[in-house]
């Protein structure tokens, strides 16, 4: 269906229409409808529009709208308009306070005030010598009639003489002359304000007596004020009560609260200058005399307040909180250089919900404390970053430039300087100690505190500070840490936790703020911890694997170096493993008992997790990489020494005369085989020390395959070989990859064919299970072609071999 | 688009989102779902004739995009600060509003029927507003409505209503 029939229809219909009323033949209720006929909840709906007047006009209509006019609807909204509607079925059950249904409460009514004024005025009015007449008879009604129309007829006819009687602008009016009383006539407008506005619903008439009204109501509040003001220099807080009270009747009192505090002296300057905690913040006890003394003023100020205030006003409450909520943005706020004052601030705070006679209400107090701090919180978290982040720079910074300077010293010097493994290990433990150690100091609060932030500057300074002044008897020691690893560096790590430790303190501190703030918090907590593993993971460790990677790949063995057992860029890549996995015990003893207490372990989305898991896989990988490439370089350098160091006659002996020990190459091979792979024992986990072995014997298995296949055996060579291949195999076995032993056991058992005759040979090259399908046929083939005879036995062998085949 | 019948059978087709106004269609579309088969359905509306409905869905499409006037609360047109919600008639109502009194009190119990507040307001204010200032006589005579009380009830009555008079 579209539009176009649509409008089609709209324009036709009234012809239709016209028909049809016209016709009025069709339908039984087509007679038009009359204000008569509308139904009573229609009709009440009208009248619910007129004003009083119009009210009582209709009432004389008819009968009909006689009954109608009196609806209750029609004056229960009245006077719920007027805020004086009481819930009388509310009120017989003896409930206390909340009584008036009240949509409508001026800022500083209580609900009980205004019961009470109800009561008061229905016992004075009854005898009839209430001090304010139209009151007590007006409320007297209310209580005593217990439909709305009365009450609101009652609340009229005393209200309304007042009112009308605006009209004469040229006179004093009635209220003046009859309520001489400030109070009284507050109230008196009060409510005649309340009366114009559901007097007079829809045009102007009353906007003259509405304008008269207001007149009268703002001489009066601003001479009230005048007063209120004049008895606030005078210190008469009596007479402050009073014109209180007469501005409370008139509009809430607002306006006289507003003046009250904004005349405190608070506001204006005092002689405290908290702000000079600012140049001396950076003193090193951390001591902040001049903000103690103004928070302690602040206090008894607040103290004076309290009790004054509950003199001065009924809602002393309420005014309490409009000043303290006054002074902490006006005062407090300005003063806020977070760190500094934070502390101070919410100590005060806590003691305000202490105070006597008057204590401020606790939720209120904190959102007081809330609003000053939340808006500069992001911005400091920020800035805590920034400086933690720009700290890490400078550090790394500073370490890759000793790296540059130590490249230019001679390889050799650095080798000689090495510690030898035990004091390395104990090193090593020590700084783990420590670590720990440092981490329990730091939790008592002192510590805390006396390292006063906010400036990158200040930051920076208290923590290397603290870092240097711990460490300066190890500096010795640490400097040749340094020369051991030469590519990682655990102090600068120890301090960087450190340092990162504190600044997670720092804002933890404002984890009490809850809220918005405290999901801030949670998130600033996240990225200082985040930007740790940044700088120790990308910028610290992975350069670090980078180079003895390179390293290794640059390495090529040669003659002069298989005299050395040790491998040099193998030595210094597994010493990095060991230091890259200390760094992470560090971070993860820190994670544990820092980190842990705000983040959920088991919180996967958490980025503090999330980011550890990334740590660690990257410190893994690393070492993974680093690991097959070490392989490779070992790999090539046992290859050189068997190489070189194994000589044609070992295995195929001039004479007859057996010496049945392993041969020099053998024994170099393994010697250098277990230094390296016993290293990388306990520096990465199990399982991938288990790979490490297993990739590590399968390799060598092979180079060695391939080394023994060069030579010519003769038989007495044979035992030589099984003494080797014994030699080996004990190596293999101390590996525990029994993937990789495997290999080796056949190997082991392969020896046998070089000292059998050529009738068993076929029987052993043929028994399957001795060499556990680590050998194929044809390799075992190439084994027997090593033997010095096999010439002679070829027939035999291959004869047999086609036999079988 | 959401089809009506107005009671003589003439058929208007009207955006959902202008007719939705009427809280008694809204609520009749939100329990039916899906728009697509209301359009072929038309929703039939006995109460209301045609010139009526067509006086409804133009209040609608002039204010459909004004807020919503909460509902159900007899309260709702209090504000919060306890002040009325604007008695003022803006002119395009006026002008709206000005139709013979027959049509006026159709439109109020289309309004009513239709479940549409603003529109009710609007015309039993402009209703108020015939009745305002005037004696009760001149109000029997605007509205045609026989005077049913004996002399000694109007007496009565007249003295019953005089605290109303505000002079």
């Amino acid at each position: 269906m579209n539009s176009a029939r649509g409008t089609a229809n709209k324009q036709d219909s009234p012809g239709g229409a016209v028909g049809d009323s016209g016709g009025g033949s069709r339908s039984s209720v087509k007679q038009p409808p009359t204000l008569t006929s509308l139904p009573p909840d229609v009709t009440v709906r009208i009248l619910q529009h007129l004003p009083i007047p119009a009210l009582g006009a209709m009432a004389q209509v008819s009968r009909r709208f006689k009954i109608l006019s009196a609806s209750e609807e029609i004056y229960m909204r009245k006077l719920k308009q007027m805020g004086l509607w009481v819930d009388y079925e509310q009120a017989a059950n003896g409930a206390k306070g909340d009584l008036l249904d009240a949509p409508i409460r001026p800022v500083y009514v209580r609900s009980e005030d205004l019961v009470r004024h109800v009561r008061n005025g229905s016992a004075a009015g009854l005898d009839g010598t209430g001090a304010s007449p139209y009151q007590a008879r007006a409320e007297a009604s209310i209580a005593d009639a217990h439909r709305a129309r009365d009450q609101f007829r009652m609340v009229y006819r005393d209200l309304v003489p007042y009112y009308i009687d605006l009209r004469h602008r040229n006179r004093e009016p009635r209220m003046q002359s009859e309520f001489p009383d400030p109070v009284e006539r507050a109230r008196l407008i009060a409510r005649l304000e309340r009366l114009a506005q559901c007097a007079d619903d829809c045009n102007g008439a009353y906007a003259q007596l509405n304008l008269a009204l207001e007149t009268a109501s703002q001489l009066l509040e601003s001479r009230s004020l005048q007063q209120f003001e004049q008895a606030y220099h005078a210190d008469d807080t009596g007479s402050m009560r009073y014109h209180a009270s007469v501005l409370f009747e008139l509009n809430g009192g607002q306006s006289c609260v507003q003046i009250y505090i904004q005349m405190n002296q608070l506001f204006f300057g005092n002689e405290y200058s908290p702000l000079d905690n600012l140049h001396a913040a950076v003193n090193a006890k951390g001591e902040h005399e001049p903000l103690h003394a103004f928070v302690e003023h602040l206090k008894s100020e607040f103290e004076r307040q309290a009790s004054m205030v509950s003199h001065i006003f009924s809602e002393e409450d309420d005014v309490l909180f409009a000043f303290t909520e006054r002074v902490y943005e006006d005062v407090v706020r300005g003063l806020c250089h977070i760190q500094l004052t934070y502390r101070r601030f919410s100590s005060l705070t806590a003691s305000l919900t202490q105070m006597r006679p008057r204590a401020l209400d606790p939720e209120r107090a904190e959102r007081c404390l809330y609003n000053v701090y939340s808006p500069i919180l992001d911005q400091y978290i920020e800035r805590e970053v920034r400086a933690l982040r720009e700290m890490y720079d400078r550090e790394i910074r500073r370490w890759d430039r000793q790296m540059e300077e130590m490249k230019q010293r001679a390889e050799t010097e650095r080798a000689r300087k090495m510690m030898d493994a035990a004091e390395r290990e104990a090193y090593k433990k020590g700084f783990l100690r420590r670590l720990k150690r440092g981490l329990q100091r730091n939790k008592e609060p002192a510590v805390g505190d006396a390292a006063p932030s906010g400036s990158a500057n200040a930051d920076g300074q208290t923590s290397s500070g603290g870092a240097a002044a711990k460490t300066a008897n190890d500096t010795a020691s640490s400097e040749i840490v340094q020369e051991l690893s030469g590519l990682l560096s655990l102090e600068m790590s120890l301090q960087m936790i450190q340092v990162n430790k504190q600044a997670l303190h720092r804002v933890l501190r404002f984890a009490s703020l809850g809220g918005r703030a405290g999901m801030d918090v949670g998130r600033g907590l996240e990225r200082i911890f985040v930007s740790l593993l940044h700088t120790l993971g990308q910028r610290h460790i992975k350069p670090a694997f980078d180079t003895a990677v390179e390293q290794l790949t640059k390495y090529k063995p040669n003659q002069r170096d298989i005299s050395n057992d040790q491998v040099q860029p193998l030595l210094r890549f597994f010493e990095l493993i060991h230091l890259a996995d200390l760094v992470h015990q560090m971070i993860f003893v820190y994670y544990k008992e820092e980190i842990c207490r705000f983040v959920d372990e088991h919180d996967f989305t958490n980025g503090c997790n999330t980011e550890k898991k990334a740590f660690e896989r990257a410190l893994d990988d690393a070492v993974a990489a680093g690991l097959d490439r070490s392989i490779e370089v070992l790999m090539e350098h046992v290859a050189c020494i068997l190489e070189s160091e194994q000589k044609a006659t070992d295995y195929d002996p001039e004479t007859e005369v057996l010496d049945l020990r392993p041969t020099k190459a053998c024994n170099d091979a393994v010697r250098c085989l277990s230094i390296h792979s016993l290293m990388v024992k306990g520096a990465t986990e199990k399982t991938m020390l288990e790979v490490f072995y297993t990739e590590l014997g399968l390799r060598f298995f092979s180079v060695l395959s391939k080394h023994l296949k060069k030579n010519q055996i003769s038989e007495t060579g044979g035992f030589q070989v099984i003494s080797d291949l014994n030699a080996y195999h004990e190596w293999a076995v101390s590996l525990h990859a029994p993937e990789a032993l495997r290999y080796f056991h056949a190997l082991k058992e392969l020896g046998h064919i070089y000292i059998v005759s050529p009738q068993d040979l076929r029987e052993l090259m043929h028994d399957r299970r001795r060499y556990q399908g680590a050998l194929r046929e044809e390799e075992i083939y190439e084994f027997v072609q090593l033997r010095k005879d096999y010439r002679k036995i070829q027939k035999v062998v291959e004869s047999e071999k086609c036999y079988v085949m | 688009m959401v089809k009506l019948t107005s009671s003589e059978g003439t058929e208007f087709d009207v955006e959902r989102s202008v007719i939705e106004r009427s809280l008694l269609i809204k609520n009749l579309l939100d329990d039916v779902g899906e728009s697509d088969t209301c359009a072929y359905t038309p929703i039939p509306l006995p109460n209301v004739s045609g010139p009526i409905l067509a006086k409804v869905i133009e209040y609608c499409e002039h204010h459909r995009n004004d807020p919503v006037v909460g509902h159900g609360d007899a309260d709702a047109e209090l504000d919060a600060s306890g002040a009325r919600v604007s008695d003022e008639i803006d002119e395009w109502d006026m002008e709206f509003c000005k139709v013979d009194q027959g049509t006026l009190f159709e439109m109020i119990l289309a309004a009513n029927y239709l479940d549409i507040r603003s529109m009710l307001d609007l015309t039993c204010k402009t209703v108020a507003n015939m009745i305002k200032n005037k004696t009760p006589e001149e109000i029997r005579k605007t509205f045609n409505i026989t005077n049913d009380f004996s002399p000694e009830e109007e007496e009565q009555v007249q003295r019953e209503n005089a605290w109303c008079e505000d002079r």
